[in-house]
């Protein structure tokens, strides 16, 4: 109820202003009463515009923070070398769905980074919805530096958005484990990936990050000190089978991941043995963890301690070649 | 050495209170004290005009809606020949005779008698041959009110040379007087004047028996007819127009069937005699069919204009308030209604004149039940009806001389402030 | 996109302030934690092709032949529909109705029938303009029949009334000369809430005063419990009764019709939804509109709220024998209304909104709202009230003591005359509904001007009196508190008081129960 009118006269029903913000949290989130939870809405497909910044000027001010900020900065605070970024070449214009594992915050600038200015340039990556794009300022931020796209990882009505890109011709970055990882391990893939290229009909690049975890694990805001080592490795993309079910391709991005990653870590004759022997298994493997035999012992093993994970994936990738990582 | 009011000739400030009052209602009461060409005197007692006049000492006297009209300067110039200035006001008058007096009829009044006083100067007053009217009877339309040893002057109280009640010593003549009896108190008693005019109202009104009445207005006149017209007509339904909320009061207890507001008069009247409602283009809403009569107690325009637009085609429209303003009168023509004037009472009307006729029968059943006073007079009926209607409270404040001013603005917002009747009280000092 | 049913709130402290309407005007009021607050469900989409499942309808009726095979050359046809009084708000064009008479125009047409006239259903309602009669049956119709063969019916015109008999209940049935005497009637109706159709279209749309009095007075409204459920109430009984007898002697072909819940244009869509999921721009809205309405003048405000079209879409269309009909139709109407409630509760709390059935471009005065509060909305019940036996009822209204001279003069006088006289329904009708009935000036201006009958302000308060039978107390919120006293009610300035004065009633900790409406909800009490 409202106070007596200004002049003194007689309390009126209904709120006075303050009542009413303070009702109506204004400057907050609204709430749903516990009784009415049964009968929300279903979460709508609440797209936060991103387009702007797929618009030219957005894309020439992306390259030139790219390369002008982030870039240098990555090379002051990590060691960074990039391998098989040639895949690009073979294949050409058209668009193509970069899949990687996904453990630290540092996984899409270096990715980015990674990528040829070319394809660089028409890539977006996609980013949980409910994480970047809850937050007006992360999500404006993030769509300016990186382009990045909501994508609804709970459910709920799906965006069609990611798919109108690549009919667009845009690359898309895709980490199908939909969040990062807890230990370093590769989390389970998400189907998601592997259906926008079904049923777009563009190739995958598999693409393998090493040491982030260990760099930049989850919790920190600043890689670690002393310049750590990361690499990133791209694979030969993979298309769809015809008829193929959309798990086994799922399963087949996800063997390729990791096996970049052993290639990274061993090498490229190691790397085919060692996801020969250890197909199917790879559920809960770090890339780059055949050097932990036990991991790969054989099928429906419990899985190791969380200490050892996070102790594989702690441990730096030793340098493979020296040149700049920058260079193709 | 006599203390009165009196209205003397003072053409600025007659102007000032004609113009505020007029122009600014609201400030009426404002420009009657401030404005009126009013003021209280000390004079020598007023001499007695001749024989048959005696001296009166006022024990109480009414403020009435002439006396407010007139002071205010809203009365119309019609009356000024009729006056003689300058004089003391008050016609609602009960005194003690200050000598011994004999009476027409031959009845004798010791000194120190009271007195109500039938205020019309009419041809035996003046000492003249009665004039046709008066010998009849029907003193108030007696046609040599401007002539014989007096100043014009239609009554006490409007005469510069017989007083008013608003002094503590005035001048009557002893066809003016009527004794009141010893139950009578004096508050009741100085209501015996303006009920005997509302006793004249429902005469002239003519009401037969059945007909249906509204009476617009509830002052101290509307209230009185009201009491008249109950006590003396075989009205059947009697509906009156009242604005505040003690008026409404004292209309159901004076016997009213229905108290209409203001603004639902058309609407109520309409309801209880299922008229027809038209609404012109302009002005207010009328009805074919209505009341058989109407009596304006009010005296305004609209009051009247009320009273015009709701009675039946044929029926009766009766004066009673001072009027003032102009009215459409074309429903008075076309309705074929009667316009019909009520001033003053007739002293010495006798039942069964013809052209006053209350009904007989009832008027002797009242009579007798009322202990005798009821001659048939309206002087007769009003000292009846004062004896027995239920009018306690009716005078609802009593002031001295000196207060006149505050007097005067309580009277003229008489019925906002829930009063009825205000009068002076000239004996008591300040 | 699914549409989710009604749901009885419980307040909690997340709860925002709710929406609650107060004539014209909007309230934001924060009720009392653990109110329970009843919502409609939402809208129910509207059938895809409204033309074609009219003409379905028409084609595959119920329990009766396809309308094409009753016309025929030579007969006598007559169209009767609902006037403006349903639905309310007022639709936007095209109304149901005129597509529906445009269809069953188009057959009669083909079938090669001459004789064809449409008459206005108002009963003792006020005649309808000739452009809110244009509004329900659209320009061509109108153009086509006006005035001659398309009229309002006038329930005063002795010589176009046509008595058919009289129940076994002893009720006379008496309606309109032309429809009676028809070879077909069509009769087209939209059944805005539960209580509209069925037998109550014809026997009351187009009858007299002498046939309605049988069920319109205090005696069968006390005993219809509710009204809103033809099953259960006294008057709807007697409406069957009348409605079998002329169905003996007159062939009634029905098309009924129900709309969903979208009472409010798409701009003040907000109104219809739950306040938690307001956005920022509604609340600011809504505090804006319940702020600025109150201190906007009364005529641009008015006209404002009047002027309002709803965007209703058609659910249904059903036609056929009237009972079978009917069934469907409720049905249907249930679908969009019913709400489910767990028992009663000590205190019903509504806001009335600035419209109910018999003030469309007019206003709502204290008997109308009285009639809306403690007739329709009280009502709207299946099963038991909301409110249990002696509890209180707080309404929201303004009650200004403001009425129509040209709509409602008989109000007036009822106002003024009947209610200060006693407030006691069957008081009222013994000793001053005859006098009101007949008065010769109401009569005429219902058959000349467009007021409503003398006697429709005692069926308004007839409408209220099972709700003053079973209310302990009845308390508005900001009413006049003059016209309140006339009418035996109390006015309160807050919430917070009308709380405390009831307390004496249900006590200091009572239930409540806010019923959530427009639009238009009905309880299913448990």
């Amino acid at each position: 109820m409202s106070p007596a009118g200004r002049f003194g006269g007689p309390p009126r029903p209904g709120l006075s202003a303050a009542e009413a913000v303070r009702g109506f949290r204004w400057g907050n989130r609204s709430l749903v009463p516990a009784s009415a939870q049964a009968h929300r809405l279903p979460t709508p497909a609440r797209e936060f515009p991103t387009a702007w910044a797929r618009s030219t000027p957005a894309r020439v001010a992306r390259t030139a923070f790219l390369e002008g900020a982030m870039n240098p900065l990555l090379h002051a605070a990590l060691t960074p070398t990039v391998a098989g970024a040639e895949v690009f070449d073979e294949v050409g214009d058209g668009p193509v769905i970069v899949v990687s594992n996904h453990s630290s915050h540092l996984d899409a600038p270096l990715l980015l980074c990674a990528l040829p200015r070319k394809v660089r340039e028409r890539t977006a990556v996609t980013a949980a919805a409910d994480y970047f794009f809850e937050s007006t300022w992360r999500g404006l931020s993030t769509a300016f530096a990186f382009g990045t796209v909501p994508i609804e990882r709970r459910g709920g009505v799906p965006s069609t958005l990611p798919l109108d890109l690549l009919r667009d011709g845009w690359n898309l970055v895709v980490f199908p484990e939909g969040t990062r990882s807890q230990d370093g391990a590769r989390g389970r893939f998400r189907l998601g990936a592997g259906y926008l290229a079904a049923t777009a009909g563009v190739p995958v690049v598999p693409a393998a990050l090493r040491g982030a975890y260990a760099a930049m694990p989850r919790g920190r805001a600043w890689p670690l000190p002393g310049r750590p080592r990361v690499s990133v490795r791209f694979g030969s993309p993979i298309r769809a089978g015809d008829g193929e079910d959309v798990r086994a391709f799922t399963a087949r991005l996800s063997a390729e991941v990791d096996r970049l990653g052993v290639e990274d870590s061993t090498s490229w004759w190691a790397s085919l043995r060692a996801s020969g022997a250890g197909e199917g298994t790879s559920t809960s493997s770090a890339p780059g963890s055949v050097a932990v035999p036990p991991a790969r012992a054989g099928r429906g093993e419990a899985p190791v301690a969380r200490w050892r994970r996070v102790w594989e994936a702690t441990e730096p990738p030793a340098p493979v070649r020296s040149r700049s990582p920058w260079e193709r | 050495m006599t203390r009165g009011l009196e209205l003397y000739r003072s053409l600025p400030r007659y102007a000032a209170a004609r113009v505020v009052s007029g122009r600014l209602p609201r400030l009426s009461s404002m420009a009657a004290t401030s404005a009126a060409p009013l003021r209280l005197v000390d004079r020598g007692d007023p001499a007695l005009p001749g024989p048959g006049w005696v001296t009166v000492r006022p024990r109480l006297a009414g403020i009435c809606g002439s006396d407010l009209a007139t002071v205010t300067g809203q009365s119309s110039f019609y009356f000024s020949p009729l006056v003689s200035m300058p004089f003391t006001p008050g016609h609602e008058i009960v005194g003690d005779l200050q000598e011994a007096v004999t009476l027409a009829d031959g009845r004798r009044l010791a000194a120190g008698s009271r007195v109500v006083i039938d205020p019309v100067l009419g041809c035996a007053a003046r000492g003249l041959e009665l004039c046709p009217s008066c010998a009849a009877g029907r003193s108030s339309r007696c046609d040599s009110i401007t002539v014989g040893h007096l100043s014009p002057g239609l009554q006490t109280g409007y005469c510069a040379d017989t007083g008013g009640g608003w002094s503590r010593a005035m001048v009557a003549h002893h066809s003016q007087l009527h004794p009141v009896p010893d139950t009578l108190v004096d508050e009741r008693a100085v209501l015996v004047e303006p009920l005997a005019t509302a006793v004249h109202t429902a005469g002239r009104a003519r009401i037969a028996t059945g007909d249906r009445v509204l009476i617009v207005g509830a002052g101290a006149v509307g209230l009185l007819t009201l009491l008249a017209v109950r006590a003396y007509t075989k009205a059947e339904h009697v509906t009156l127009v009242a604005k505040h909320r003690r008026q409404v009061e004292l209309a159901r207890r004076f016997g009213a069937d229905e108290v209409l507001a203001p603004d639902d008069a058309v609407g109520g009247v309409r309801r209880a005699n299922r008229a027809l409602r038209l609404t012109p283009q302009l002005g207010g809403d009328f009805l074919l069919g209505g009341v058989d009569v109407a009596i304006d107690c009010a005296g305004s325009a609209s009051s009247l204009s009320t009273a015009l637009r709701v009675t039946r085609a044929g029926g009766r429209v009766v004066l009673s308030g001072v009027p003032s303003g102009s009215v459409d009168l074309t429903p008075l023509w076309y309705r074929e209604l009667e316009l019909v004037g009520t001033y003053a009472s007739s002293g010495g009307a006798r039942r069964g004149d013809p052209d006053l006729d209350l009904d007989a029968g009832m008027a002797a059943g009242a009579a007798d039940a009322e202990g005798g006073f009821d001659d048939g007079s309206d002087f007769g009926r009003a000292l009846a009806l004062a004896a027995t209607a239920p009018l306690d409270g009716v005078v609802s404040a009593v002031y001295p001389l000196a207060r006149w001013r505050e007097a005067l603005d309580h009277a003229l917002s008489a019925g906002r402030l829930g009063a009825v009747k205000i009068v002076f009280d000239p004996a008591a000092s300040a | 996109m699914q549409v989710r049913p009604g749901f009885v709130l419980e307040v909690d402290e997340r709860t925002p302030p709710l929406l609650v309407h107060q004539g014209e005007g909007l309230t934001l009021e924060r009720f009392p934690l653990g109110t329970r607050v009843v919502y409609p469900p939402e809208s129910l989409p509207g059938v895809g092709d409204v033309d074609a499942a009219i003409a379905d309808a028409l084609e595959h009726p119920y329990n009766c032949e396809p309308l094409r095979e009753l016309l025929r050359p030579g007969m006598r046809l007559t169209i009767a529909f609902d006037d403006l009084s349903i639905p309310l708000p007022r639709m936007r064009r095209p109304d149901v109705r005129q597509r529906i008479i445009e269809q069953v125009l188009t057959l009669a047409a083909a079938a090669g029938v001459d004789d064809v006239q449409l008459i206005a259903a108002n009963a003792l309602h006020r005649r309808m303009t000739a452009a809110e009669i244009e509004h329900i049956v659209g320009e061509r119709v109108f153009r086509s029949f006006w005035p001659d063969n398309l009229y309002n019916h006038d329930a005063e015109d002795r010589d176009n009334l046509l008595h058919i008999g009289v129940t076994d209940h002893g009720e006379d049935v008496e309606i309109n000369r032309r429809a009676a005497e028809s070879d077909l009637l069509v009769y087209v109706n939209v059944n805005l809430v539960a209580m509209d159709g069925g037998h109550k279209s014809v026997p009351i749309g187009l009858a007299s005063y002498n046939s309605i009095r049988h069920h319109h007075n205090s005696h069968t409204m006390v005993r219809s419990r509710s009204f809103m459920d033809h099953t259960r109430s006294e008057m709807h009984s007697s409406a069957w009764r009348m409605g079998r007898l002329l169905a003996n002697h007159l062939k009634i072909f029905h098309v009924e019709t129900t709309l969903n819940n979208a009472c409010f244009p798409d701009k003040y869509s907000f109104l219809t939804r739950r306040e938690w999921e307001w956005s920022v721009r509604d609340q600011a809205m809504a505090y804006g509109m319940s702020r600025g309405l109150s201190v906007m003048p009364s005529r641009p405000r008015r006209r404002l709220f009047h002027d309002l079209l709803a965007d209703y879409q058609v659910t249904g269309v059903f036609a056929g024998e009237t009972e079978t009909t009917h069934d469907q139709t409720i049905a249907s109407v249930h679908r969009q209304q019913l709400v489910e409630v767990d028992g009663q509760s000590d205190v019903l709390v509504v806001g009335l909104p600035y419209v109910g059935p018999y003030n469309v471009n007019s206003v709502m005065n204290p008997i109308l709202a009285t009639c809306m509060g403690l007739g329709y909305f009280f009502n709207m019940y299946r099963g038991k009230p909301l409110v249990r036996h002696q509890g209180a009822m707080i309404l929201y209204h303004p009650v200004t003591p403001e009425f129509s001279q040209l709509h409602h003069p008989s109000y007036v006088d009822f106002f003024t005359e009947v209610l200060a006289e006693s407030t006691d329904p069957a008081t009222i009708e013994a000793k001053f509904e005859k006098q009101y009935a007949t008065d010769p000036w109401y009569i005429h201006l219902y058959r000349t001007s467009h007021a409503y009958h003398g006697v429709h302000p005692f069926y308004m308060w007839y409408w209220a009196a099972h709700g003053m039978d079973h209310l302990g107390d009845v308390v508005w919120v900001g009413g006049d508190r003059a016209a309140c006293a006339r009418m035996g009610f109390r006015a309160a300035s807050t919430l917070a008081d009308a709380l405390e004065m009831v307390s004496g009633t249900v006590g200091r900790d009572p239930s409540i129960t806010y019923l959530h409406t427009p639009p238009h909800t009905m309880a299913d009490v448990r």
